[in-house]
């Protein structure tokens, strides 16, 4: 064991806990880096809105905020439930 | 659709002289004269057809707007271009019920299908509300005194190109197939003098009406400029 390379030993850890645990990791990273897209979307929505200003400015900048709230909520769930 | 939002047009009496040393407001409103006779020759009244994708006239401004400029025409592509992304969201959100009617997940536990469909949904969300922010905010702007393409390739590029009414050539639409002219939208290319040679507008409404109201504000920009306005 002493010897075995490092990306074996993670191997053999997760293959012991089981898929469960690997599937719940594997939605919890995806989250992750959904929340980065979603931190992305609100500064393109800051960049549109202040190209072209319209009536529906705020809404979209509401939507953007609260796409990155449910995607900020759905990690914890994730987290927690899983 | 038609005839959404109005307002009117400006009146003559209304209108200033265009001397020399006008104020803001002046060449405000002597812009909204010039709009309204080029409006009347060219038969459009203010209005927002199609979801916006044809805007006659709007109340919006834009980033780098000029003092005496006006909004005379936002165009968006036509919301039939919208369709090929809608259906692709369609079936995706049917995707986990068939999955689970098919049997595929059986093996799979019931909390993890729980957060892994509402995932998928948030998913779904993002992916339609990126594809309406791209189509909703790249806009071909027609002002009074120049022609505004934004493009937004993607969330992380966007495209500003800029031609002023009277440094471009004669305006050309291409138009063609049974979708295209069975819902009446097409290209606008509009060549101009400077070194990135065209302007272009993809997949607009009513392309034929577009060049007509580009000529004309070309036309009077032209003879504006001869006046020493």
């Amino acid at each position: 064991m002493g010897n075995e390379p490092t990306g074996l030993i993670w191997w053999n850890t997760f293959s012991q806990t089981g898929p469960e645990l690997i599937l719940k990791w594997f939605l919890v990273a995806g989250m992750v880096m959904y929340v980065f897209f979603a931190l992305v979307m609100i500064r393109q929505v800051g960049i549109m809105t202040e190209t072209f200003e319209s009536e529906v400015n705020g809404t979209v900048k509401t939507f953007a905020g609260l796409h990155l709230l449910m995607a900020l909520f759905l990690l914890i769930v994730a987290i927690v439930l899983l | 659709m038609a005839g959404e939002e109005k307002k009117p047009l400006p009146t003559k009496e209304a209108a200033p002289t265009g001397e020399k040393g006008q104020t803001g407001p002046d060449l405000k409103e002597a812009a909204r004269k010039h709009i309204g006779e080029v409006l009347t020759r060219v038969g459009e009244t203010p209005r927002k057809e199609l979801g916006g994708a044809y805007t006659v006239y709007p109340e919006v401004s834009f980033i780098q707007e000029q003092k005496d400029e006006e909004v005379v025409l936002v165009l968006r592509a036509h919301p039939i271009t919208n369709v090929k992304w809608l259906l692709v969201v369609i079936g995706a959100l049917l995707l986990p019920e068939i999955l689970i009617m098919l049997g595929a997940l059986a093996e799979v536990p019931y909390k993890i299908i729980f957060v892994g469909r509402l995932v998928w949904y948030l998913m779904m969300l993002g992916y339609s509300f990126e594809r309406f922010l791209t189509w909703y905010y790249s806009v071909f702007i027609i002002t009074n005194e120049r022609i505004i393409d934004v493009d937004f390739v993607n969330l992380l590029y966007r495209v500003m190109s800029y031609a002023n009414l009277n440094h471009i050539e004669e305006p050309a639409m291409v138009s063609g197939g049974f979708i295209r002219s069975f819902f009446k939208y097409g290209d606008v290319v509009v060549p101009t003098a400077a070194e990135k040679s065209t302007i272009e507008a993809n997949d607009v409404p009513y392309p034929d009406k577009v060049i007509r109201i580009i000529s004309e504000l070309s036309e009077d920009l032209e003879k504006r400029r001869e006046r020493g306005e």
